[in-house]
């Protein structure tokens, strides 16, 4: 099954796929699941108030989907030029769930699992919701944490109250 | 008697016509009885002096634990609405010990404040995350919202009987009439500002609770609403210990982005 793009993403992915290409050679080819989720991945206007006075308008926009499919979707291309064999790994991350919100939650299936494959790229500085299905460590440097998974790197931060992971240089 | 020189078709058109002119005609009727039944009220300040003394009788509390059950539309870019279920639950302790606990099918957040220290933990992941905060809950919310990109859900609990009430933004308040909720009398009310219309039954007598809230958000399109019917326990004794996150084994700790740099 193809992931779906909706349009916000791919408005969103045109000046990202270029950036990826500059990274191209850095931009070793892992697989990974995309949330397989029906509402994974969704593009959600994220604007419904939950309480009578306005905390603030800041807050808009930083918790929406169509920024955080964006790295998924873009590195779609990087992929596409490097000639990576996609096909041998597909069906890697069958039957994964991640929860749209990347509250990853291990044995808790609350929709039916659909196989599907993206590829996701480790271009360093870019943010994605969910780490490669296996293979990733917690690892603790000094006061800052990072989820090791194979070479490449990745700092998991709160954004609002999403954890998103941004790629980093490997710390040591 | 039928003409046989009348087609059906004519006299099926002609029973239109009929029928289209006796609806208008009911149409401009029922129109006519609405205006004149339904007064102009504006802010009536009967139902404004009742938010005032649930915000009055709220901050009177010294502690108190409030169970909410919640839906919320979330609006897809296609306009499709979706509603997802929820519950949030505020332990409280005068004057600025709060515990959150935030939960849907999609998310689970536990919040800790114990007036000075915030720790925002998301216990399925083992992430954890803290901010030095100080000040009363109702700080709290405007700055976790502001400088952190983090909506409290019902933040009003802690903004009513306090200056950021809110109060004065109304533009509209009547009162719709007597109502139960979960068993328990209370006066439904209705209120329009700018960018929300909402709806709150508030407990008769002399315990003016926020018994149900609905908040429709009328500057988007689709108007998506969020609804919490509320649990109260004023009794609920909390120990001191219980404001203060103290990591589980594994947790690990995270860094909280600051909502200017949120993308």
């Amino acid at each position: 099954m193809q992931p779906s793009i909706t349009r916000a993403e791919a408005t969103a992915r045109r000046p990202s796929a270029s950036a990826c290409l500059l990274a191209g050679a850095l931009a070793t080819v892992l697989l990974s699941g995309l949330p397989t989720d029906a509402w994974a991945g969704r593009d959600v206007k994220n604007n419904t108030r939950t309480s009578v006075n306005k905390n603030s308008n800041s807050n808009r926009n930083s918790n929406t989907n169509v920024n955080r499919n964006t790295n998924v979707n873009s590195n779609t291309n990087v992929n596409r030029n490097t000639n990576v064999n996609v096909d041998k790994n597909v069906n890697v991350n069958t039957n994964r769930h991640v929860d749209v919100d990347v509250d990853v939650d291990n044995g808790w299936h609350p929709v039916a699992a659909v196989a599907t494959v993206a590829v996701t790229a480790a271009v360093v500085g870019s943010m994605v919701n969910t780490l490669p299905p296996s293979g990733c460590y917690p690892v603790q440097v000094g006061p800052t944490l990072y989820q090791q998974c194979g070479s490449y790197w990745y700092q998991p931060q709160y954004s609002g109250t999403t954890v998103q992971y941004v790629v980093v240089n490997p710390p040591r | 008697v039928v003409n046989p020189n009348v087609t059906p078709s004519i006299r099926r058109s002609f029973r239109r016509a009929v029928f289209v002119t006796a609806v208008l005609l009911g149409g401009a009727h029922a129109a006519q009885a609405q205006s004149a039944t339904t007064p102009a009220v504006e802010r009536d300040p009967a139902v404004l002096a009742r938010l005032t003394q649930m915000g009055d009788y709220l901050r009177s509390l010294k502690s108190f634990v409030v169970k909410a059950e919640t839906a919320k539309d979330e609006v897809l870019q296609s306009g499709q609405k979706l509603q997802f279920a929820g519950t949030v639950e505020y332990r409280y302790a005068r004057p600025d010990k709060l515990r959150v606990t935030v939960k849907t099918d999609r998310k689970w957040r536990e919040f800790y404040f114990d007036g000075k220290t915030l720790t925002q933990a998301a216990p399925r992941m083992g992430y954890y995350g803290s901010l030095e905060m100080p000040g009363k809950p109702g700080e709290l919310m405007s700055d976790l919202a502001q400088r952190y990109g983090i909506d409290m859900p019902l933040a009003d609990l802690f903004y009513w009987g306090t200056p950021a009430s809110g109060v004065e933004d109304i533009t509209s308040a009547s009162l719709i009439g007597p109502a139960r909720v979960g068993g328990i009398d209370c006066d439904h009310y209705a209120l329009r500002q700018p960018g929300v219309d909402w709806q709150i039954w508030i407990e008769r007598g002399a315990k003016p609770l926020p018994r149900r809230i609905v908040i429709t958000t009328t500057d988007e399109v689709e108007q998506p609403q969020f609804s919490a019917t509320l649990g109260w326990d004023l009794g609920a004794q909390t120990s001191a210990s219980a404001f203060t996150y103290m990591p589980p084994k594994g947790a690990k700790r995270i860094t909280m982005k600051p909502a200017a740099t949120a993308n």
